[in-house]
């Protein structure tokens, strides 16, 4: 443990703190912050920290979107555009990222068509997109609280979140104050392809990331697991995902949202993994549905993951074409099977519209069949909106993080945002 | 009996009597809307004394209140009003009255709809606010919140009649279940593809979201607004490619926009409904969803 991290996290929080402006709560948002062109609404949003850690901060992340590199890391540049043409609608977003590989990566995160509003109160999307798995999954960096993903979504989901080419088709019934929801999805995970700006090596890497770690114990590179670029356990080809949601305003100041995901395919070695998720989020709000006011928002999830024994002992994605190599080559006797769960829980408390104070405690069990390690993390924050409108934002965020060998390690990160445009077809 | 019982006996119903005390004047409540002021009779029965200080003829949306109800409202113990913005003068009225009578916006209790962008799915807090639809009546279940609401608000001012303000909150909000049932059921009888309500102003919002209506509006929120040409014919469109039945104009609104557009699709013009007031001859909540309600229906039904 160094104590000048825990100063510099610290001294950052109080900087912050210190600076939050005084904000007209009834100003009216100038149309440029959010222009419409006919029925095409564009979007741009940044997000982009820099820090220090005790530890590595690649290896810390779980996330695609986490930061990696102390120095700076760009963590999404994401245009987007959203459509709405009547029950049409589509949203398309590119997201252009620069890690710890110091390269920039770009990939289409999401390019989606949905038809709304059809009879039975179906509505059916197609394309890209985040699942609506939980609370957080189907939400873009720019509407998270804190600067990185939950440990638990990163581990349980992989580290782009349930991400897939598919469809899904939602039923919603909508009453006064409360809205009923069943969404069932079916697609193909999208696995870790980005471009890279640098050169193509992103399945090098990961064929001699295998190599090195032949024959070593699976436990002497538990922290490897956790790593944003493992994703040794994320689903991998099809996968199918329902969610069962409901939520209900109590008044226009209190409401919450609860449902019951589930999320079930293989993972990159075969294994079927099924992923039960929980998730409860409940807020309040001063001045309603007006801007402005104190406000308060609670989200719990919880996570059980469930891998069966099997699976061939490599990736799925690396099937060796082309390759001369007998089956005995290969450990065909499969994988140990395992669950674990864990849970994340977050309190974001805002004493006026230009700051956020918010903690998050999040857990993972970890399973030594199948070489996760336990993890307990807990991240204060503070977000300071220097404008009247939220656009831009300054988080400081300190992550404490207690790993499977006793170790500790002290993460603090900085980020600047800027969130232009309208609201996005979700 | 002796002296000394007769003493104590005296002494002990002087005690009783001072004990029992008279009955309290009711609670003096003056209302900024029709509909609360129903709310509050119902709720209050024979503890209160409502005062309208908006004519019942009146339109909340272009109603202003005068030095005389500001004076009404000064003598009041408590003043009620719709709320979700629909008295916009609210904080001057609130000023004037220089704090020492107690504003309660009914409405406040109860879920909102929003204008536009009404969405299950937000992409993120900056985009889940939006202008608020006040027409929260026209939910059967939210007055039935809001009756229960001011119950409590009354039992706050006048303690001593709490029970009575419950009780009949409670007998109230049964009466409203079994009104809520029927409106149900009267709507079921609506053919699924002919369960469109057209209105001149969007004050229905609520009622089609409770009941399973499609909502087509004309104007805004108020009655007040005009409607873009390029948006008329959109709606006439939107009318024939829907067949829609018929449209409804509203008592004390000017029908001349819906009826030229009804004659331009061909639709049929139905029964005045009551958007944002009671009936003069039937001055209660109950009977103004009656009425609407049987409006709707027997339009949409006709010629099945």
């Amino acid at each position: 443990m160094t104590i000048y991290r825990w100063v510099i996290g610290c001294g950052l929080l109080l900087v912050c703190g210190a600076v939050v402006p005084v904000v007209a709560e009834d100003a009216a948002e100038p149309w440029w912050l959010a222009p419409t062109v006919g029925p095409l609404t564009p979007s741009l949003h940044i997000n982009a920290a820099v820090g220090d850690s005790s530890g590595d901060a690649e290896a810390l992340a779980v996330g695609h979107h986490d930061p990696t590199r102390e120095d700076g890391s760009v963590q999404a540049i994401e245009p987007g555009l959203s459509l709405r043409l009547g029950q049409v609608e589509a949203f398309a977003t590119y997201a252009i990222s620069y890690g710890a590989e110091e390269e920039w990566e770009n990939e289409w995160e999401e390019a989606f068509l949905k038809i709304r509003d059809l009879p039975g109160g179906f509505e059916v999307r197609g394309g890209r997109m985040l699942g609506r798995f939980g609370y957080q999954n189907a939400r873009h960096l720019h509407a998270w609280s804190f600067v990185d993903t939950p440990l638990v979504l990163g581990r349980f989901l992989g580290d782009h979140g349930l991400w897939f080419d598919g469809a899904d088709l939602t039923w919603l019934h909508q009453d006064v104050g409360v809205t009923y929801g069943l969404t069932v999805a079916y697609g193909k995970a999208v696995g870790h392809e980005h471009e890279h700006g640098g050169g193509e090596h992103a399945d090098e890497e990961h064929a001699e990331h295998e190599e090195e770690h032949e024959g070593e114990e699976h436990a002497e590179h538990d922290d490897d697991h956790d790593h944003a670029h493992g994703g040794e356990l994320a689903f991998d080809d099809d996968v199918t995902s329902a969610r069962l949601f409901t939520q209900r305003s109590l008044d226009d100041f209190r409401s919450y949202e609860s449902g019951l995901s589930l999320a079930v395919g293989d993972e990159e070695t075969g294994r079927r993994m099924t992923v039960f998720g929980w998730d409860f989020t409940y807020a309040w709000r001063q001045n309603g549905l007006a801007p402005g006011g104190r406000s308060y928002i609670w989200t719990t999830e919880v996570l059980y993951r469930d891998v069966e024994d099997g699976g061939s002992g490599h990736d799925h994605g690396e099937e060796h074409e082309g390759e001369d190599h007998a089956d005995s080559d290969h450990d065909h006797e499969g994988l140990p099977g395992g669950a674990e769960f864990g849970f994340y829980s977050q309190f974001v408390y805002s004493p006026n519209p230009a700051l956020d104070l918010g903690t998050r405690v999040g857990y993972v069990e970890g399973n030594d069949d199948l070489e996760t390690g336990e993890r307990f993390q807990i991240s204060p924050a503070i977000t300071v909106y220097p404008d009247p409108f939220r656009r831009t934002s300054i988080r400081a965020q300190y992550n404490y993080d207690d790993l499977d060998d006793g170790s500790e390690e002290h993460t603090v990160w900085l980020q600047l945002g800027l969130a232009w445009g309208g609201a996005e077809v979700r | 009996m002796s002296s000394l019982t007769r003493w104590w006996l005296a002494g002990w119903l002087l005690a009783a009597g001072w004990g029992h005390a008279a009955p309290s004047a009711p609670l003096r409540i003056a209302s900024l809307h029709p509909i609360v002021s129903d709310l509050a009779r119902q709720v209050g029965g024979n503890a209160v004394a409502v005062t309208d200080l908006m004519p019942l003829d009146s339109n909340p949306h272009t109603y202003y209140p005068t030095p005389a109800n500001l004076k009404a409202a000064s003598d009041a113990d408590l003043v009620i009003a719709a709320g979700k913005g629909l008295e916009t003068y609210l904080d001057e009225f609130r000023q004037s009255l220089g704090g020492g009578v107690p504003v309660f916006e009914v409405g406040r209790s109860v879920p909102s709809l929003r204008v536009e962008a009404d969405e299950v799915f937000v992409c993120c807090p900056n985009h889940a606010h939006g202008a608020v639809d006040p027409h929260w009546w026209h939910s059967v279940r939210n007055a039935r919140r809001a009756a229960l609401s001011l119950a409590e608000e009354l039992a706050r001012l006048r303690p001593e009649s709490a029970e009575l303000f419950r009780r009949n909150a409670r007998a109230y909000a049964l009466r409203l279940d079994a009104l809520y049932a029927w409106a149900k059921a009267e709507i079921a009888s609506i053919p699924r593809a002919d369960r469109e309500l057209t209105t001149a102003h969007a004050a229905f919002g609520y009622l089609c979201r409770e009941l399973g209506l499609r909502s087509i509006t004309i104007l805004g929120l108020t009655n007040a607004h005009e409607p873009e040409p390029g948006y008329l014919k959109e709606v006439i469109k939107n009318l024939r490619d829907h067949e829609v039945k018929a449209v409804f104009p509203e008592v004390n609104a000017n029908p001349k926009v819906l009826e030229s557009l009804a004659r331009e699709a061909g639709v049929t013009i139905g029964g005045h409904l009551y958007a944002d007031m009671v009936g003069l001859d039937d001055p209660t909540y109950e009977a103004m969803i009656r009425h609407n309600i049987s409006v709707i229906t027997e339009a949409l039904t006709k010629g099945r």
